[in-house]
């Protein structure tokens, strides 16, 4: 045996005396060894004291939010294995069909969510369908302290696919709210989890049921379009919303990737990725007419982390978007599927006329930290000034999700189009003739429900 | 802390309590799993902040192991006791976190030394001591500390890990084995390995000062 490989044989036996993992036979060999061999003994030593350095360095305490954090995330976990339970139970087939049933009261809501829109719209802005065309258009909401209001249509009536709707005063005084369609990375599975990749690789789990079980959102019906769309249609209030984004943008301890996606129309601002590095790099610069700066002053815009996977995303691409809290209830989302772009509304907080074509909603927002949440100090919410019209609404909410497969996205079909509801509101409106092309939305459901 | 032959809490009283909490947690208590985690989780997240030695990444790494510990219960079995079990996953995880992560965060021995000057005298001291007295300066301690760290940060994982459980947690070489699911003389090899690359890297240290 090598010299070297007695040191080996030497140092691991002098560990296993130190540690007291030795047999009595063999602790006595080594204690008599020690005795005779000063360089045994000074190895012995050494081996001792690194030991107790080990062991004297300070306990690091757990942080306090841990136990509320585990739990929270088990809660969410019994959320997600209940709902994929079911699926189970019913057959991915049948899921759809199954929800649809559980909600039977959300029927009569969804109608009358088109009813009163459709009336108020159309009457109000005097913005019908073209003749003869599918109205497909869903439109949420209706601004009461209009007089000249009427009915929608009912349903079955020629003209129209809106669905027969009782008489809701909840949706009667809501405001118009623009939810532009959520592209979710990684979206998936029938379950819909969306799937968070953090940039440590570590994967958390959750439904868009739970999010909104979470901020409280009863009753959300959904429908799923084609295979590469679901859309939600809830009632909730602006603060319901603003806190099912937020705690999307905000999931548990993960960046989450999120991209808004794109409709053709008239938008000022495109932020393509390549544009938000030349944006970024121009803003570096000082170049206050980038893009994005001129976003960001309009809109006081947060940024959200890109963590990005091979399915074409960037590795790491960081975007100024607007957080659904703050600005995009009063933002229109549009683009292509390779942009997105965003306008802000036009706003007017100081206008107190009841004629609100002028007045759209904007909050003042405080700034906010442009640094990635902290997970152990997320930072505090914005602070938003409500509404002077009415501080309490609720609005009808049609959230659109589009899945985005692991592999690169198939071209999306040219005629699926996003309901844009644009807001009664903002001048800008889009005019008939500048309608998204017809969607298929109102009559996926009108023929489900007429199926059943 | 005296280094002693210290048993896994579920191998003395604390066995039976973690074994009602494990029924309790079965049946969907979630107050059981909350007296879990905190029975577990100061030590837990020690190990796994002294492996990584980040506090934002240990702290997600403990709760992720608590999330898939609790989560699958049901495949948990009892034989080695909640505790090497719920090790076992931590360990595993940041095993895994390290090796996935694309820089590895070291800090200079020599940079350190920069900075506390003197400091290496006073660790080496701290080693050829016979009676292994420590510093009574705190600040001295807290630089020797420092300087152990940094030289932990350079060993191999594997071996780091060993490391920690053996003279952190006090944990025997059976206990170490069945957390890291290797051969007791795996243990052995290892721990020595990483005493004597610790004893080496702390004494060139002084070398190099």
């Amino acid at each position: 045996m090598s010299k070297n490989d007695n040191t080996i044989e030497t140092n691991a036996l002098l560990n296993a005396y130190l540690d007291g993992e030795l047999t009595p036979a063999k602790k006595e060999k080594v204690e008599q060894m020690l005795k005779k061999n000063s360089e045994a003994r000074q190895m012995l030593s050494d081996l001792k004291n690194v030991s107790t350095m080990v062991n004297s360095l300070p306990q690091a305490s757990a942080p306090p939010e841990l136990i509320r954090d585990v739990l929270m995330d088990l809660e969410r976990d019994l959320l997600l294995d209940q709902s994929d339970d079911l699926a189970e139970i019913a057959g991915r087939k049948h899921l759809a069909f199954r929800r649809f049933a559980a909600a039977a009261a959300m029927i009569a809501l969804t109608g009358a969510i088109a009813f009163i829109i459709h009336s108020t719209w159309s009457d109000a802005n005097n913005l019908t369908p073209p003749s003869g065309a599918p109205n497909n258009q869903v439109t949420i909401a209706n601004n009461d302290t209009d007089p000249t209001n009427k009915p929608l249509p009912k349903a079955g009536t020629t003209n129209t696919n809106t669905l027969e709707v009782a008489d809701n005063t909840q949706l009667k005084n809501t405001k118009p709210i623009t939810i532009p369609p959520l592209k979710v990375p990684e979206f998936q599975y029938s379950s819909l989890a969306l799937i968070v990749k953090s940039s440590n690789g570590q994967i958390g789990r959750f439904t868009i049921e739970e999010l909104l079980t979470e901020e409280n959102i009863e009753n959300p019906m959904a429908q799923s379009i084609d295979g590469q769309q679901k859309q939600y249609a809830f009632l909730c209030t602006l603060g319901q919303f603003k806190g099912l984004f937020r705690s999307v943008n905000q999931n548990s301890l993960h960046p989450i990737d999120l991209e808004l996606i794109d409709q053709a129309g008239k938008y000022q601002v495109t932020l393509t990725q390549a544009s938000i590095s030349e944006a970024m790099k121009l803003a570096s610069e000082g170049n206050q007419k980038t893009q994005l700066a001129d976003l960001m002053q309009l809109a006081s815009l947060n940024r959200i982390t890109f963590t990005g996977d091979t399915s074409g995303i960037a590795q790491s691409m960081q975007t100024y978007i607007a957080t659904a809290d703050i600005s995009l209830s009063d933002m229109h989302i549009s683009g292509n599927e390779e942009n997105t772009t965003v306008k802000p509304a036009v706003t007017d907080p100081n206008d107190t006329t009841t004629d609100t074509k002028n007045s759209i909603y904007q909050p003042s927002i405080t700034a906010n930290s442009d640094t990635k949440p902290d997970t152990n100090n997320p930072p505090p919410a914005p602070q938003i000034e409500p509404p002077k019209s009415n501080p309490v609404k609720k609005v009808a909410v049609l959230l659109t999700i589009e899945i985005i497969p692991t592999k690169p996205a198939p071209q999306a079909p040219q005629n699926i189009s996003t309901p844009i509801i644009p807001t009664i509101d903002d001048p800008n409106t889009i005019t008939p003739n500048e309608m998204p092309a017809p969607i298929t939305t109102i009559d996926a459901w009108t023929e489900f429900i007429n199926n059943q | 802390m005296s280094i002693s032959q210290n048993s896994m809490p579920d191998d003395n009283n604390g066995k039976s309590e973690d074994d009602l909490l494990v029924a309790r947690c079965r049946k969907g208590d979630m107050n059981a799993f909350g007296q879990l985690i905190e029975r577990h989780q100061g030590r837990i997240f020690n190990v796994i902040y002294r492996m990584v030695n980040n506090h934002d990444d240990a702290m997600e790494l403990t709760q992720e192991a608590f999330f898939r510990a609790l989560k699958n219960l049901k495949k948990f079995r009892g034989s080695a006791g909640f505790y090497t079990w719920l090790f076992r996953i931590g360990i595993n995880l940041t095993l895994n976190f390290r090796s996935r992560r694309s820089k590895i965060q070291f800090s200079s021995i020599d940079s350190q030394l920069e900075r506390t000057g003197h400091q290496a005298d006073g660790l080496l001291a701290v080693i050829k001591s016979d009676d292994g007295q420590r510093p009574d300066n705190q600040a001295q301690l807290k630089e020797n500390h420092q300087l152990l760290l940094d030289a932990m940060e350079k060993l191999d994982q594997n071996a780091k890990a060993v490391v920690i459980l053996r003279d952190m947690e006090e944990l025997n070489y059976t206990q170490i084995a069945k957390i890291l699911e290797i051969p007791i003389g795996t243990v052995k090899s290892r721990l020595a390995r990483a005493r004597a690359s610790l004893r080496g890297m702390l004494q060139e240290t002084k070398i190099n000062n």
